[in-house]
């Protein structure tokens, strides 16, 4: 992301040349790059408006009746029909609000419990020297690659024995017990990026690990901890698979799942009042990507490149 | 299964610890999210619990959950909870259930894993628990036996037929066809009529061969069965590439819409298709159906039988079951669970809040009670499937597919991709589908 590789000693001599060369060069150099970007930016939203099409048509159907959705192809409606919206929220047994809050507890629990327990296993792994550190370490990398449909019956089984099917508990535990080795990996490189130095200056100051860990290590990495947060936040809303299986009863079931309920292929499908929860179900997703994505980004490049 | 199991041995020891960080780790944020738990049941005492789940969408909850509700005032010692999801998750669900010993105690099953189910053990013998089945289509009760058990029983019946569209035939200028006489070759013809007398704005019929039930439908009209019973492919070659020759010749006769368009109108469902949105005259559907396509067309629809039942040795059609209700092999209350399965069938309180919405009725009396209840559409299509009963259509029952058949759909929807798009001629995709189904059925 940053520019910090050009080599100084060059850049008097550039920037002298650039100046002898610009007056003549000056007009053709701007209507080039001039003409240029603008090809760049048409084609560049020609590219956002195909790929923003599908949802730009969500948004469309969701204003119109269930019976035109299929008939009536425009991404406006011919008169907007806003009674989706009500119909849907009050569709199912209840409110849609419910299977938005239900989802909400499930997320706020495993973004806790990501960030509490992924960031002090990333430290362990990153900083404490223990036996079998490197294979702990590739057992744990090797956990990203296992399915989900590998270790579900498993689960099951565990959770059931628990009684703990129906509740929110088999989808909230696991990420207080960091199996999220994504974001493990992810912190472990971050620390293993802070300097050495500020560490051996806190110990010398008589820190100890845990405060090592909360009073420098934890400040210094807030990119990478809003990276962590922001997509817990983004998988567990969008996670289905697991939210089917452990969620039975109506009372405690999700928003996608929820969702699901419009949905019948063999009789007819609600589609109006579904188009119209699905975005109502995407706005928290909207605005986290809105104001976390400077996060994400910078998050990922400090995390990334070394 | 024996995979996970193991894999589930292994990790025997690491439970124990996992368990025990759980325990610490839900005291430590016992505040953070507020959970749903109300799995125990405090009124406790002799009280007993069933699971039940089936499939469907919001509507059929609230149906259901009504005849939970009176079948636990008629039953006030036992408690139902419900389990339910859509049908495109259905499956998936229960796989985990059963491979995690927890089947539901009473459970909806659709005939195509219902061989699977049974044959791992996991269903029990019907005939052997309190179930009383001597109101039910004896036919219909056939299709549940498998291997000398009874595994499932079914709720109602659905038919696979012609839904026509009588406006558009009448705005084309083409006659309705009489049902009972006409063969493959007229249905085309009507087809191709159609589109070319309505100038091309609405196809005679949509395409057919993406599922596989009008295949079942042909082969039964030349003698043949799709399964045999004893577990094999039954359809000859030949007949199978007549079928896909079908659709070929139909797209170039623009009896039916382009190879894009079908597959667009196909993956567009029941809302989508094409007598659903006026764009089409004819289109294969089952009869519990019509009523979702009529109330999409917002004008009356039809039924037609299958062409060609004149035509050949035998008539085609048969009676499928809607779904079944089947018991689990492991159920701790098998009882009780035998009485919800009576109730659902046999109650005519459940009929009349279930109507048609698992298929006509399989119990006769309660099939005669619910009728003058129904919408047009049902109507129409009860009225069609006494119709073919009374004219013995439906003579010869259907073999149970055999395990594995569940896999069937997607591999014809596959090939009919193929054969439409011109990548595989109907002979190369014949072969292609025998040999395919003949791996999923492990043969």
């Amino acid at each position: 992301m940053s520019t910090p590789t050009l080599p100084r000693t060059d850049l008097g001599e550039r920037i002298s040349d650039l100046a002898a060369t610009a007056p003549d060069k000056h007009r053709r150099g701007v209507w080039r790059s001039r003409t240029r970007s603008v090809a760049r930016h048409v084609v560049m939203i020609v590219g956002c408006l195909i790929m923003i099409y599908p949802l730009l048509w969500l948004l469309g159907s969701s204003f119109k009746p269930t019976d035109v959705i299929f008939k009536d192809l425009s991404l406006v409606p011919r008169h907007w029909d806003f009674s989706n919206y009500s119909t849907g929220w009050n569709a199912l047994t209840y409110e849609f609000g419910r299977y938005m809050l239900n989802s909400f507890a499930i997320v706020m629990g495993c973004l806790i419990g990501n960030l509490v327990s992924c960031t002090m296993a990333a430290y362990a792994f990153a900083r404490l020297k223990f036996r079998g550190r490197r294979i702990w370490f590739a057992i744990m990398l090797v956990t990203i690659m296992l399915p989900i449909h590998v270790i579900i019956v498993p689960r099951y089984v565990m959770f059931r024995q628990l009684d703990w099917v129906n509740t929110f508990w088999p989808l909230i535990v696991p990420s207080l017990l960091a199996t999220d080795a994504f974001f493990i990996f992810l912190m472990v490189q971050f620390f293993r990026g802070i300097p050495m130095e500020l560490e051996e200056a806190a110990r010398l100051d008589g820190c100890g690990h845990a405060r090592i860990f909360l009073r420098i290590m934890l400040p210094l990495s807030v990119p990478a901890l809003a990276t962590v947060a922001i997509f817990t936040f983004i998988w567990t809303w969008n996670d289905f698979f697991s939210q089917l299986v452990f969620l039975t009863s109506d009372d405690i079931k999700s928003a996608p799942l929820a969702l699901r309920l419009f949905l019948d292929s063999s009789a007819g499908s609600n589609w109006g009042p579904m188009f119209a929860m699905s975005i109502v179900t995407i706005i928290p997703i909207f605005l986290i990507f809105l104001f976390g994505q400077k996060y994400l980004v910078r998050g990922i490049a400090t995390t990334g490149i070394k | 299964m024996s995979k996970p199991m193991s894999h589930r041995a292994r990790r025997a020891g690491s439970v124990a610890v996992v368990v025990a960080l759980a325990a610490a780790g839900l005291s430590a944020c016992s505040a953070t999210s507020d959970t749903g738990d109300k799995g125990s049941d405090p009124s406790g005492g002799s009280k007993v619990t069933i699971k039940f789940s089936w499939w469907g969408s919001d509507s059929r909850v609230t149906s259901t959950q009504q005849i939970i509700a009176a079948f636990e005032a008629e039953h006030p010692n036992i408690h139902v909870e419900p389990v339910s999801t859509s049908w495109d998750d259905y499956f998936e669900k229960l796989n985990v259930m059963a491979a995690g010993n927890d089947l539901p105690d009473v459970m909806t099953q659709d005939d195509r894993y219902l061989t699977e189910y049974a044959a791992r053990g996991l269903l029990a013998d019907l005939s052997t628990l309190d179930v009383d089945t001597s109101k039910i289509d004896p036919s219909v009760l056939e299709t549940g036996k498998i291997d000398g058990k009874l595994a499932g029983i079914a709720s109602g019946v659905n038919v696979h037929a012609v839904v026509a569209d009588p406006q558009a035939f009448k705005d084309a200028g083409v006659g309705m066809p009489d049902d009972k006489t006409w063969t493959w070759e007229d249905y085309s013809k009507t087809a191709a009529a159609i589109s070319k007398g309505s100038g091309g704005k609405v196809y005679g019929v949509q395409n057919y061969s993406f599922i596989e039930p009008v295949l079942e439908v042909f082969a039964r009209q030349h003698g043949e069965e799709m399964f045999t019973a004893d577990g094999k492919i039954g359809v000859s070659e030949k007949t199978i590439t007549d079928w896909f020759q079908r659709s070929v010749d139909q797209i170039k006769s623009k009896a039916e819409p382009s190879a894009s368009t079908a597959t667009e109108v196909q993956g567009a469902g029941v809302d989508g298709s094409l007598p659903a949105t006026n764009k089409g005259a004819m289109a294969w559907f089952w009869s519990n159906q019509l009523s979702a396509i009529q109330k999409d067309a917002g004008r009356p629809l039809q039924l037609l039988r299958a062409p060609g039942d004149s035509e050949f040795s035998s008539t085609g059609e048969y009676l499928r079951a809607a779904m079944s209700y089947s018991v689990s092999a492991k159920s701790k209350h098998p009882k009780e669970a035998a009485e919800l399965v009576d109730f659902m069938l046999n109650s005519e309180k459940a009929g009349e809040i279930n109507l048609t919405d698992r298929g006509l009725p399989s119990n006769m009396d309660v099939r005669e009670a619910i009728l003058p209840k129904l919408d047009d559409a049902d109507k129409t299509s009860a009225a069609f499937i006494k119709e073919l009963t009374d004219d013995k259509v439906f003579a010869t029952t259907k073999p149970v597919p055999p395990k594995g058949s569940g896999e069937v759909s997607d591999i014809t929807g596959r090939i009919n991709s193929d054969v439409i798009f011109g990548k595989q001629s109907p002979q190369d995709a014949a072969k292609t589908w025998i040999d395919e189904v003949n791996k999923a059925i492990g043969q």
